[in-house]
C-alpha cells in the first residue's frame, strides 16, 4: 500500500496531469472552431482518452478530460496520505489540498451526472418532459392500459445497421435495415419501399454531418417491424414530429426518432411570456415567463417567474430562461441538473478558510520568531 | 521484457494499471431504458362536407372559408413564420391543371413552363386517392426568405380538389408529414 501511495504521489504524475490538461484546454479551445463547444466537451474533456479513427481502427492520441483529472485527483488523495504531514501547524495547506480535491472530484462528477436539456413551451401549452440538446432515441411506445404507456428508449448512437432489436412482450423483432447521422427528406415522386406510415410518400438522402452550432442534423432511419406473418418497413425520421402507428396482432404500438426526453412526475405550464424593450427603443430589457408547477404526488399548484439570472430550482432541476420566438408567445427554457451544483461553492469555502488559517499561522510563527 | 521489469522495478506497475483501468472505463456505451408515461390524447378535428372529408391535427387553428376556400388552416411556427393551409374545391376543370401550377409558380417569381416541362415536376406520391404533387421553392428570396409551395391536385367527375401549404422553405420543410398525413385522411364523394 505504501508502495502505490508514493508511486502515485509522484511530482512526474502532477506535472504529466497538469500538462495534459493544458495541452486539451488549448487543442480543444481550438477544436470548437470546427466541431462546436457540445462535441468538442465530449471528444476531449468528457473522455478518458481523445480517440482519432485510423482506417477502422480508432486509436486513443491523447489522454483525455477524465484521465488528466482522475490522475490529479488520485495524485493529490497519495500525496495527502503518504507525503502530508497531518499536524496542526499544516491545517491549513491541508484544507486547502482538500479544497481542490473537492474541486475536482466535483467537476468529474458534473461530467458525469449533469444533464443539460431543453423545454419549448408555448403560451398554454403544458410539458412534463425536456429534451437534450444532442443525444438521441428510438422510442417505442407501447400502451398497456388506457392510462399508460410503457416507452422503450434505445440511444441512437448505439444503433447500428442490421441490428435486430427484440421485443419479446409483444412478439416482435425491429431490424435496423438504414441508418442517417444526418439526412432530408423529399417527397417522393413514386412508392419507395416503405411499407407503413407516412414515411411511405418520402425518398431520403444523406446530408453531410455539421457541427455548426445553428445547423440542425436531422437522424433518420428505416425500420423492419418483423411480426410472425407480415414485415413492416417504416421510415423514422426527426423531419417527421410525431410518433407512428404500427398495427400488431392485439394492439398498435408507435414508434418514433427524436429528441432523448427526460420525464418529470411534474408539469411545467407557460402562463405567459414577456419580452419587455427600454422605452422608445427595441433595445431588450427583460425577458421573463410566467409558469405554473403542478406536481399531482405533492398536490403542489404554484406559480413561478422565470427571467435572466433568476431560475426556478425544482426538484433537483434549475430552468434558466434561454429563448423565445413564434412573436414572444414561445418561450424556450435552458434544464440543467447537476446533483454536485454545490461542491465548487464548498470547493471555494474550504480553500479560502485554509489560506487565512495557514497566514494566520504563518503570521503568529513569524511574529514568535521576530519577539 | 526489460520495459516490463523496468515499470514493475520502478514501481511504476500501479501507474500502468490505473491508466489500463481507466482505458477500460472508456469504453463506456449507452444502453436502453424503459420507463412509463401517462397516455396521451393528441387530438384531430374531423370535417365532413357534402362531397369531402379529412382529418386534421388541432395544432392548425382554422381560418374562416369561403365559397371555394372549403378549408382554411394557419399555423405559426416556432420562429413565427406563419404556414397557410388551404383546401379548395372549384366546379369542373378550375382552368385545368397547367394553368393552376404556373400560376403558383408566379407567385414564387418562377418561370411557367409548358405542358411537357410541367409534366417532369409532377410528383405522383403512393397516396390512396391519386393525388398529383407539386413542390415549388422560390429561386430567390421573396420578402426576406425563400417561399415554398406545396400543392396537391385531385380531380373527379364533378369538382377539381386543390390542397395547398405555402409558407417559408423551412416552415414547408418542417411541416410536409402534416401535409402528405393531411392527403392521406381526405375521402370524396361522400
Amino acid at each position: 500500500m505504501k508502495h502505490i501511495l508514493k508511486s502515485l504521489s509522484s511530482l512526474k504524475i502532477t506535472l504529466f496531469s497538469l500538462s495534459g490538461l493544458f495541452i486539451l484546454v488549448l487543442l480543444g479551445t481550438i477544436a470548437q472552431v470546427d466541431y462546436g463547444i457540445h462535441h468538442v466537451q465530449k471528444i476531449y474533456f468528457q473522455s478518458f482518452f481523445v480517440w482519432k479513427t485510423i482506417g477502422s481502427i480508432a486509436i486513443p492520441i491523447l489522454p483525455g478530460g477524465y484521465l488528466c483529472g482522475g490522475t490529479l485527483t488520485l495524485n493529490l488523495i497519495a500525496f495527502l496520505f503518504s507525503k502530508m504531514k497531518w499536524s496542526w501547524k499544516n491545517s491549513g495547506i491541508i484544507l486547502i489540498h482538500v479544497g481542490l480535491l473537492v474541486l475536482l472530484i466535483g467537476s468529474g462528477l458534473t461530467g458525469l451526472l449533469s444533464i443539460e436539456s431543453q423545454m419549448i413551451l408555448e403560451e398554454g401549452e403544458s410539458k412534463s418532459y425536456s429534451e437534450d440538446f444532442i443525444k438521441k432515441e428510438l422510442a417505442i411506445l407501447i400502451p398497456e392500459n388506457d392510462h399508460t404507456t410503457r416507452v422503450l428508449s434505445i440511444p441512437f448512437s448505439s444503433l447500428k445497421k442490421g441490428q435486430v432489436i427484440p421485443l419479446e412482450t409483444e412478439g416482435v423483432s425491429l431490424t435496423i435495415l438504414d441508418i442517417y447521422d444526418s439526412s432530408t427528406l423529399k417527397i417522393a415522386p413514386t412508392s419507395n419501399t416503405i411499407t407503413e406510415g407516412i414515411g411511405r410518400f418520402f425518398s431520403i438522402s444523406a446530408v453531410p454531418f455539421s457541427y455548426a452550432p445553428n445547423q440542425i442534423n436531422s437522424a433518420s432511419l428505416v425500420l423492419q417491424i418483423n411480426t410472425k406473418d407480415i414485415s413492416h418497413q417504416l421510415l423514422l425520421s426527426e423531419e417527421i414530429k410525431t410518433p407512428q402507428d404500427v398495427s400488431l396482432d392485439k394492439k398498435t404500438i408507435q414508434v418514433a426518432l427524436r429528441r432523448t426526453r427526460y420525464y418529470t412526475p411534474y408539469s411545467i405550464t407557460l402562463e405567459s411570456f414577456s419580452h419587455d424593450v427600454y422605452l422608445g427603443t427595441t433595445i431588450p430589457k427583460n425577458f421573463s415567463s410566467q409558469v405554473t408547477v403542478q406536481n399531482p404526488e405533492t398536490s403542489e399548484d404554484r406559480l413561478a417567474l422565470i427571467y435572466m439570472n433568476h431560475p426556478l430550482r425544482y426538484e433537483g432541476k434549475t430552468y434558466y430562461q434561454a429563448s423565445f420566438g413564434k412573436e414572444n408567445t414561445v418561450s424556450v427554457f435552458q434544464i440543467v441538473e447537476n446533483p454536485t451544483w454545490l461542491w465548487p461553492y464548498v470547493s471555494t469555502l474550504m480553500m479560502s478558510l485554509g489560506m487565512l488559517i495557514h497566514f494566520i499561522l504563518l503570521f503568529a510563527k513569524r511574529k514568535k520568531q521576530n519577539g | 521484457m526489460f520495459i516490463i521489469d523496468t515499470v514493475i522495478k520502478r514501481n511504476h506497475f500501479y501507474i500502468v494499471a490505473l491508466c489500463a483501468s481507466f482505458l477500460l472505463l472508456g469504453c463506456k456505451t449507452e444502453h436502453p431504458i424503459t420507463y412509463r408515461i401517462p397516455s396521451s390524447s393528441h387530438s384531430n378535428s374531423f370535417i365532413q362536407l357534402d362531397t369531402i372529408s379529412w382529418t386534421i391535427s388541432s395544432d392548425w387553428v382554422p381560418k374562416e372559408a369561403s365559397n371555394f376556400r372549403i378549408g382554411s388552416y394557419e399555423l405559426m411556427t416556432i420562429n413565427g413564420d406563419i404556414l397557410d393551409l388551404s383546401i379548395n374545391r372549384i366546379p369542373g376543370e378550375a382552368g385545368g391543371i397547367d394553368a393552376n401550377i404556373n400560376r403558383w409558380r408566379q407567385q414564387l417569381q418562377l418561370p411557367a413552363l409548358s405542358h411537357e416541362d410541367l409534366d417532369k415536376t409532377i410528383l405522383r406520391p403512393a397516396t390512396t386517392l391519386p393525388f398529383i404533387v407539386v413542390d415549388l421553392i422560390s429561386q430567390a428570396p421573396i420578402n426576406q426568405s425563400y417561399r415554398r409551395t406545396l400543392a396537391a391536385i385531385l380531380t373527379d367527375e364533378n369538382y377539381t380538389y386543390f390542397i395547398k401549404l405555402s409558407g417559408t422553405y423551412y416552415a414547408v420543410n418542417n411541416h410536409k408529414d402534416d401535409f402528405m398525413a393531411l392527403l392521406e385522411t381526405i375521402k370524396t364523394d361522400h
